[in-house]
């Protein structure tokens, strides 16, 4: 009998042949790019054509002690160079416990490249990983269905999704000794597509595309403040001479290191601005956000 | 010979100073416990077990209830002297044994067993004095941490053989006291108050345990008097309608002292600047029943109870 519908236990996703874990939702986008082209003497469309048809992917996931991280360990520089990703989505019987169970369908997007990565650390509830890829191969089938077949089981008797105390150590050289109760890195690569005459769709081999350089990484991270005397690690004034500087810090280098997994890297980072709230007279406590801008320098180091 | 039950007398509880030694608390009346372990479910694309349980904020809450005799209150036990502002961040002890069922006393029992909750933190008061029965006071805890053991304790205090122990209605000191205008001249057949410190837990990253759990200031504290009707309240209500002009309803300050049947005055409740903001007649109905004015008012921030060694 065929699916009813397809909910969280009958889809599944495998990166680079490796089954993700702990993912929450997805959405695949298929764009079309159609256009059409009306002529002189006629109401009807002349034709309609198809430019290259993309695909995005986007995933959720929750970090854990299988797969801490899905985006791949390597430098900057060779992740800007990487556009050979492969996913595959199987979708398996509605009545079946487990997406490898049975006869599952799969669909394989090829020669990916990640648009976008982005973490969200809090002391409330999971640690996060959302991953946007994009591309310009979607197969049915084409997919090695064994990688499925290992998806992580259900976890007994010890925790594996990450929480808050799973942070072990960081690095942000500007922010006081406050407590740190929330991190966000947002990056987007900004995956630019290089058209060529004589190729009706655009080739998905990787040298065809390119990052918007520089690619820029956001990182937030928010503090409670416990009266510490770098309060919010901003000071400066001017003293009116000519060439004189504000002695504002410029470069740092950011870390994050996960319990017995990677470490989350920002190099190159510019402390934007930061942002002092709180502790009005709703009894709530005063936090003090830090706010960077990293140039070219995200990466995962050291991870599982 | 295991326990068939527990009862009064098998179990006991101290209270302290997180760090320091609990001391039992005399006149309790009752104990709970509650341990919530706050679970929550994980699922995961492709499978439909649940991926994991995880535990979130297991939390423990402990609540004590009291006659006052005369020793000292819970909240001296708890976080030592002071106003509710200037004890908000002590940490607590609490200490609760079972013992025997076959012996009059816990500390005569062989085998015990014990829970230790340290830290915890005083979580809620209520204050309870009425013309029929005990003056009671009851206490709340709330904390994360929550340990097995053997450990006994000292027995309870005995009562007095030659005079009162428990304070009852005779024992408000109204001479020592501070009424507010509304109920001085009354009879007060009733006084009760509150206060609910709401506390909420902090945590950081890197950390599972929370690191502090604060008071959420303002604080409201809810005073109550009841007082036989003699008459109706005097309270009008005639709202100005020119520029300039408000009603205003002035502040006082409280305080309760109470003593015990030897006329040592034992405790005091202090009240800064306290609002009346309702007064309630009910009662007097074709029941037979007296009427009553209820006189309810609202403190914020500053209470202090004080036990009178």
């Amino acid at each position: 009998m065929g699916n009813k519908r397809v909910f969280y236990a009958c889809q599944g996703l495998a990166l680079n042949s490796e089954p993700l874990a702990g993912v929450q939702t997805l959405s695949v986008n298929t764009n079309n790019q159609t256009y059409f082209v009306d002529e002189f003497g006629s109401y009807d469309i002349h034709e309609i054509y198809s430019d290259t048809p993309a695909v995005s992917i986007s995933f959720d996931r929750i970090m854990n002690t299988d797969m801490p991280f899905a985006y791949p360990e390597m430098s900057f520089q060779d992740a800007i160079k990487k556009h050979d990703h492969e996913l595959c989505l199987f979708i398996g019987d509605d009545t079946e416990e487990f997406v490898g169970s049975g006869n599952p369908l799969m669909v394989s997007f090829k020669y990916l490249s990640i648009e976008s990565v982005s973490y969200n650390l809090d002391i409330d509830g999971n640690f996060n990983e959302s991953i946007e890829l994009i591309g310009y191969h979607k197969e049915y089938g084409g997919c090695d269905s064994s990688g499925i077949l290992s998806l992580p089981k259900v976890q007994e008797n010890t925790q594996s999704v990450y929480k808050r105390q799973y942070i072990s150590s960081w690095s942000v050289p500007s922010m006081g000794s406050g407590e740190l109760i929330n991190l966000t890195i947002d990056t987007r690569f900004g995956i630019n597509t290089v058209q060529e005459f004589a190729a009706p769709h655009n080739r998905f081999e990787k040298k065809y595309r390119y990052p918007t350089l520089p690619i820029v990484t956001t990182v937030s991270a928010t503090t409670i403040y416990q009266k510490d005397t770098n309060i919010d690690g901003l000071f400066f004034y001017t003293s009116g001479e000519q060439c004189a500087t504000t002695g504002i810090t410029t470069k740092e280098n950011l870390s994050f290191t996960l319990c017995n997994s990677g470490t989350i890297c920002c190099d190159n980072c510019i402390l934007k601005d930061t942002s002092y709230t709180g502790g009005g007279t709703g009894g709530d406590n005063v936090t003090i956000t830090y706010n960077y801008e990293c140039y070219n320098g995200f990466y995962i180091s050291g991870s599982q | 010979m295991a326990n068939k039950r527990v009862f009064y007398a098998s179990q006991a509880v101290a209270v302290g100073l997180s760090g320091a030694n609990a001391t039992t608390v005399t006149g309790a009346q009752s104990v709970t416990m509650n341990t919530n372990f706050n679970i929550e479910q994980v699922f995961q694309l492709g499978r439909l077990a649940v991926y994991d349980n995880v535990v979130g904020d297991p939390t423990v809450e402990v609540t004590i209830n009291k006659v006052l005799d005369g020793g000292s209150l819970l909240y001296t036990l708890a976080v030592g002297s002071g106003s509710i502002v200037n004890t908000a961040n002590k940490l607590s002890k609490v200490v609760f044994v079972v013992g025997d069922d076959t012996k009059e006393k816990i500390s005569e029992s062989s085998g015990t067993t014990s829970i230790t909750c340290e830290p915890i933190y005083l979580n809620s008061l209520s204050y309870n004095f009425s013309v029929d029965g005990d003056f009671t006071e009851e206490a709340s805890f709330i904390g994360l941490s929550k340990v097995a053991g053997s450990s006994n304790l000292s027995d309870p205090g005995e009562g007095f053989d030659d005079r009162q122990t428990v304070l009852r209605r005779q024992n408000l000191n109204t001479g020592g006291s501070t009424l507010p205008k509304a109920v001085a001249s009354g009879n007060i057949s009733s006084i009760s108050f509150s206060a609910d410190f709401g506390r909420e837990s902090m945590y950081k990253l890197g950390q599972f345990k929370e690191f502090h759990r604060y008071v959420n200031f303002p604080l409201e504290i809810s005073l109550d008097f009841e007082v036989i009707a003699d008459s109706l309240d005097s309270y009008d209500i005639n709202i100005p309608d020119s520029s300039c002009s408000g009603l205003n309803l002035g502040k006082e300050d409280i305080t309760l002292e109470f003593c015990d049947s030897s006329g040592d005055a034992k405790y005091k409740f202090e009240f800064k600047d306290a609002t009346l903001t309702s007064v309630a007649f009910n009662g007097g109905d074709t029941g037979g029943g007296n009427a009553s004015l209820t006189y309810s008012y609202t403190v914020y921030n500053s209470f202090e109870p004080i036990t009178i060694d």
